[in-house]
């Protein structure tokens, strides 16, 4: 009996060591994101949001961008990019699936869809949400350690083999949106338009993917 | 043969170990659930669940203290997926897995020290705990959200046969002089996840069967959804007749708790007569 207790003492204390001792590093933007770009390509910001303190209690992020872009053809698409940089006291991600329902919007549908970007090709979400009279169509897709993924599981493996191989797991959730009335088929096409225009500027400010990886 | 009792009277010293070990191990874990049941008005019942499963033990204590003892390597196995699960859980910052590994943890410890015999004995208090794990967000919103629709759906078409004037879009109920939003806490699942957790406890208490204990969990899912819409019903009356001021504030808060006890009042009715059929059958 007392060799089955201490076998047991030892196993649970070394699942509490590894616990207490293995700590992920918080890894820094490449920029700061102060210094997003006002102008990318034909877009120009018209709006930014700073969120009171009780909303970034919740959301938990170590750096965000919240702002409105219009084009020239009067096209306004909303940029939400939230930056966690994986240290002890960062948060997860928030993801829409669950936050959306929960604030009462409708998921209208769902699916995968490939962004052509210059030469390469990702894949992010496309959905499109209702609540009241409004509906928001978006495109997301989460980052982390440098690579995308599109759905909630992939995210928390990626965060565990990055914390396991190289003590990081930051991550990023961005968010583009535009809002509709009745048919619109030219929302879908901004987002496509918006991703490409900003994907390499989004990619410039998060931090590079861990070598090897 | 070594009972139950003996056992812990021999090693009862070095017994106290293991809790103290998985105490120091899970503290940030169970820091946090502590302060998730005292925040998270769904889970507020969180605190009620140990000091019942406690209590399921000393009730049975009589029966337990004389099982036998027969160690099972088995549960050496089971330990070990629990601290897999909390390891990757907490990588992860996974809330859900890290304080489930909790209950599979101290599952495999009883298998693992006591044997079959006494883990036979002990997993209705063991898989109690499980209740005292908030569910994860995602899966929390899966069920709320059609709860939610279904209410709203059946609020209003109780409203239009009253001959009120409303109509509804998703879970948006609208008077000609206010806007009622079904929100999580009014969908039913608030006061479901405590109902449950009640219909299980009372179903060990009171009932035999394996079949009535069953039917009287899943009952309390209707009744926690008929009595929202009655609160819903009651709530649009309220807010038509005295305005949005009526609907918030302290009847808002009163009728939720009226309606839990209404929803226990029929979960209780439903126990008396599942008891008094399991009776007759005895006889």
């Amino acid at each position: 009996m007392k060799l089955r207790i201490f076998i047991v003492c030892l196993l649970v204390m070394g699942a509490g060591a590894f616990v207490h001792l293995h700590s992920d590093a918080a890894v820094p933007l490449s920029r700061p994101l102060d210094e997003f770009p006002v102008k990318v390509g034909q877009w120009r910001m018209v709006h930014e949001w700073r969120y009171a303190q009780g909303i970034l209690e919740v959301l938990q992020a170590t750096g965000y961008v919240s702002r409105q872009y219009r084009d020239e053809q009067g096209r306004v698409v909303e940029l939400y990019l939230g930056y966690h940089d994986g240290g002890p006291d960062a948060g997860p991600i928030h993801s829409p699936r669950n936050c959306l329902p929960g604030g009462g919007w409708m998921q209208r549908f769902e699916k995968t869809v490939e962004i052509d970007l210059d030469g390469r090709s990702m894949e992010a979400v496309q959905a499109a949400y209702d609540k009241s009279e409004s509906t928001v169509t978006m495109l997301y897709w989460f980052q982390v350690c440098g690579k995308v993924v599109t759905n909630e599981y992939a995210l928390k493996i990626e965060e565990i083999l990055g914390s396991l191989i190289s003590r990081r797991r930051d991550s990023a959730f961005i968010r583009l949106s535009t809002e509709i009335s009745g048919e619109d088929g030219g929302a879908a096409e901004a987002l496509h338009r918006f991703a490409e225009d900003f994907y390499p500027v989004i990619e410039a400010f998060l931090p590079a993917p861990a070598g090897g990886r | 043969m070594t009972t139950f009792r003996e056992t812990l009277d021999r090693y009862g010293w070095w017994l106290l170990a293991v809790p103290l070990v998985l105490g120091a191990a899970y503290a940030p874990v169970l820091q946090r659930l502590v302060a998730n049941w005292y925040y998270d008005d769904n889970y507020s019942h969180g605190f009620l669940i140990p000091l019942i499963a406690g209590w399921f033990v000393w009730r049975d204590w009589d029966n337990l203290k004389k099982i036998e003892v027969k160690p099972s390597n088995w549960g050496l196995l089971l330990i070990l997926l629990g601290l897999v699960q909390f390891t990757f859980a907490w990588l992860a910052t996974e809330l859900f897995n890290m304080r489930l590994s909790i209950v599979v943890v101290l599952a495999g410890c009883v298998l693992y020290l006591f044997g079959t015999g006494v883990f036979k004995r002990l997993r209705l208090p063991l898989g109690y705990l499980v209740l005292m794990v908030p569910l994860p967000y995602i899966l929390y919103d899966a069920l709320a959200f059609p709860l939610k629709l279904f209410v709203a759906k059946v609020s209003v078409g109780v409203l239009k046969l009253m001959g009120y004037a409303v109509w509804r879009e998703g879970n948006i109920i609208a008077f000609p002089n206010i806007v009622l939003e079904v929100a999580d806490a009014c969908s039913g699942l608030r006061s479901l996840v405590s109902l449950i957790a009640l219909a299980v406890t009372l179903a060990f208490l009171m009932l035999k069967s394996p079949w009535t204990r069953c039917l009287l969990v899943i009952s309390a899912i209707p009744f926690a959804v008929l009595t929202n819409i009655i609160r819903v019903v009651a709530t649009g009356q309220l807010a038509h007749h005295y305005g949005p001021a009526a609907a918030e504030g302290f009847f808002h808060e009163f009728a939720g708790l009226a309606v839990f006890c209404m929803a226990m009042f029929f979960l209780g009715g439903t126990c008396f007569l599942l008891r008094l059929w399991e009776k007759r059958h005895e006889a």
